[in-house]
């Protein structure tokens, strides 16, 4: 038998050719990597007998303050992610999210309120490959966020505002099971105070932040990191004529172990110390954490997201403890979310969730209880 | 005539060259070091035709805009009436074809040697994992097992990484054998000979193709959990209910992932990327399990008009 082998080294050839001239064009091409348009309703429910420094009216009857409202919201959303150059050494992925949500809220005495709140981020990410040894990661952001007809408490919302913020990281490759990262960052945020709520303006910040990790392992993985941050509140009075200011600086140390396989599982548990240069704010604090995501049976999946915080402050005092907006910052929640998909391009979720957050007085709480029905919407090809 | 390889196979006799030589060398002291050596040198060996590859694909985009922009002119000549214009851009494009067949030469033979060194690092980095399997049920001590757990673990993710990047490229040559052709002198013999060679060529394009569906099974199972985990952080983040405002940080779910420690210098590949590339090898497995199919079948046929 005769068989001839140059056509074939030649196929091989073409083929080579045509799969790199193909790779490089496919560099700097434009994709889509995910849009997704998310339809919600829900019901949350507010609890907690206190007033609140943020909340220009206080709504009460001749019987007392208001202890429960509750509200039916409906939410619009969009995200979406676009993979803007796309090689082996290095990409650039540039990704979007806003939404606006609009509450009906009831039990309030003086009014019936409607809150609407308009949210908005986009993302950069550059990944540039250093080498043998790892890469470079460089990160913009933007986020702003601003709520109409805010409703006295115990409805709380979050102010508006707009930040940006810029990061540097590297991640090392893994040297003997172990990998090294590493970021700074920079940020600036300008709380949007209403005329009457000069208030929020105290939040107004910018900080500084550092932060390193060592992890091990592959799909299980294990890290350990530490940070620090400086924060300057240039609107918050320290008490000190000779450092006017409010300067903190914030110590966090944290253990996180992570599992991606067939469920995604990651836990972790942080220890921050903060101190400044004005009493109020210090406070050491600990907080535990889970993220699960896992399939169930006939294609459903069950979500779950849990912060526990437990906060004690350095020095006892007879003033307000947090300025408005700070309520959250050692806040305890937790998600509960079951997922089926309708279709291929659409899924559906039923989402309980808890929070318990500080009020502005210290120590006391407020809680909020929600459900809520989810659909997220995929164009086709996505 | 060699046969195509199929994805995560290892060459049997090279690798049991490898174990004995690292078998006989465990007889000897520093045994373990000189298979490490081994991959050492293999590694410097793969990123040293990884280089090669780079420079061969800068050169060879060089000259293939040249040679494409020398057969626009030449569109552009007979468009506008020929003349000496046209003679000059029959020239160029001559003169422009030479550099660009020797440089398409060069970017494919690179190509084939990071193939080759790529390989080579495979075997030998599997047969230091078993040396190291050995000394690990060998060792007296529980942090000496440690220890050799953690250089198991980083080989093992070298190892995967390896052969993704491996599956990445061609996991077969579907060029639908052109060499297998009709001859004059061909007897039914012959024929059926070559008949049952493209059949099997077809049977090994099937198998692959069930290999690489459940493979694309398997990722797409994983980017449903990923795109739920995306839907559920997002959904929860959106509008600052779980996200602190007053402090920065990484949000939830956030994972920065190591480099890959295998792939030396590129980015991992994500999920969808991963899909995208097996799909299209599919395609690209389905046309050629047809095409031999077709040829075979005409072989077959063939055979009755020459008996």
């Amino acid at each position: 038998m005769r068989l001839r082998c140059a056509g074939a080294v030649r196929g091989l050839f073409m083929g080579g050719t045509l799969l790199t001239v193909t790779a490089t064009a496919a560099e700097a091409q434009v994709r889509w990597r995910d849009l997704v348009v998310t339809l919600g309703t829900s019901v949350e429910s507010y609890n907690g007998n206190f007033a609140a420094v943020s909340v220009p009216i206080v709504d009460s009857t001749a019987t007392g303050v208001t202890e429960q409202a509750v509200a039916a919201v409906g939410e619009l959303g969009l995200r979406g992610a676009l993979s803007v150059l796309n090689g082996r050494q290095r990409s650039l992925e540039v990704s979007f999210d806003g939404g606006l949500r609009q509450a009906a809220a009831f039990g309030f005495s003086r009014m019936d309120y409607a809150p609407r709140e308009w949210v908005g981020s986009a993302t950069g990410n550059y990944t540039q490959m250093m080498g043998n040894w790892g890469s470079l990661l460089l990160q913009g952001r933007v986020r702003g966020r601003s709520v109409q007809n805010r409703a006295p408490m115990p409805l709380f919302m979050q102010p508006g505002y707009v930040s940006a913020q810029g990061m540097v990281g590297m991640v090392t490759r893994s040297m003997d099971g172990v990998s090294l990262d590493a970021r700074i960052d920079a940020e600036t945020a300008d709380y949007a105070a209403a005329g009457y709520l000069p208030q929020v303006n105290l939040l107004d910040r910018r900080s500084l932040g550092l932060e390193a990790g060592v992890r091990w392992g592959g799909a299980s993985t294990l890290r350990f990191s530490g940070g620090f941050r400086w924060t300057q509140y240039r609107n918050q009075s320290s008490f000190d004529p000779e450092d006017p200011f409010r300067r903190d600086q914030t110590a966090r140390v944290g253990l996180e172990w992570s599992y991606s396989g067939p469920v995604f599982l990651q836990v972790g548990a942080d220890g921050t110390l903060n101190r400044s240069n004005s009493i109020r704010p210090e406070y050491d604090a600990v907080s535990v954490r889970a993220l699960l995501t896992a399939p169930l049976p006939n294609q459903f999946s069950l979500n779950l997201y849990a912060l526990l915080t437990a906060k004690s402050y350095v020095q006892e005092t007879d003033l307000t403890r947090l300025v408005p907006g700070e309520e959250a910052s050692n806040a305890s929640l937790a998600y509960l979310q079951v997922g089926r998909p309708l279709a291929s391009n659409l899924d559906a979720a039923l989402r309980l969730g808890w929070t318990r957050a500080e009020t502005d007085f210290g120590s006391t709480y407020y809680r909020r209880f929600g459900a809520s029905a989810q659909f997220n919407y995929r164009p086709k090809g996505f | 005539m060699t046969f195509p390889t199929l994805p995560r196979l290892r060459r049997p006799w090279l690798l049991g060259a490898l174990l004995a030589l690292g078998l006989g060398a465990l007889a000897q002291p520093g045994a373990s070091q000189t298979l490490e050596q081994l991959v050492g040198q293999r590694r410097l060996e793969l990123r040293a035709a990884q280089a090669e590859f780079e420079s061969a694909r800068i050169a060879f985009n060089i000259v293939e805009r040249q040679f494409s922009a020398a057969l626009e002119e030449v569109s552009q000549a007979r468009r506008s009436g020929g003349g000496d214009r046209l003679e000059r851009a029959y020239a160029q494009a001559q003169d422009r074809s030479l550099p660009y067949r020797d440089q398409e030469t060069r970017l494919v033979e690179a190509r084939e040697k990071v193939a080759a060194a790529r390989r080579a690092l495979i075997d030998v980095i599997s047969a230091r994992m078993e040396q190291l399997v050995r000394e690990r049920d060998a060792a007296g001590s529980a942090q000496r097992r440690s220890q050799l757990d953690f250089l198991l673990r980083d080989l093992s993710n070298e190892l995967a990484g390896l052969e993704a990047e491996e599956g990445d490229t061609f996991r077969i040559d579907t060029a639908v054998r052109p060499d297998v052709t009709f001859d004059p002198r061909d007897g039914p013999e012959d024929l059926v000979i070559k008949a049952e060679l493209l059949e099997r060529h077809a049977a090994v394009a099937d198998s692959v193709i069930v290999n690489t569906d459940r493979q694309i099974q398997s990722l797409n199972d994983r980017l449903r959990i990923q795109r739920q985990l995306r839907d559920f952080v997002a959904g929860t983040d959106r509008y600052d209910d779980t996200r602190v405002p007053v402090t920065t940080g990484a949000p939830i779910g956030d994972r920065t992932s190591p480099t890959d420690s295998t792939v030396v210098g590129s980015r991992p590949l994500t999920l969808e990327e991963r899909i995208e590339n097996l799909r299209v090898y599919r395609e690209q497995l389905e046309s050629y399990r047809d095409q031999l199919l077709v040829r075979a079948a005409q072989f077959r046929r063939s055979v009755g008009g020459v008996a």
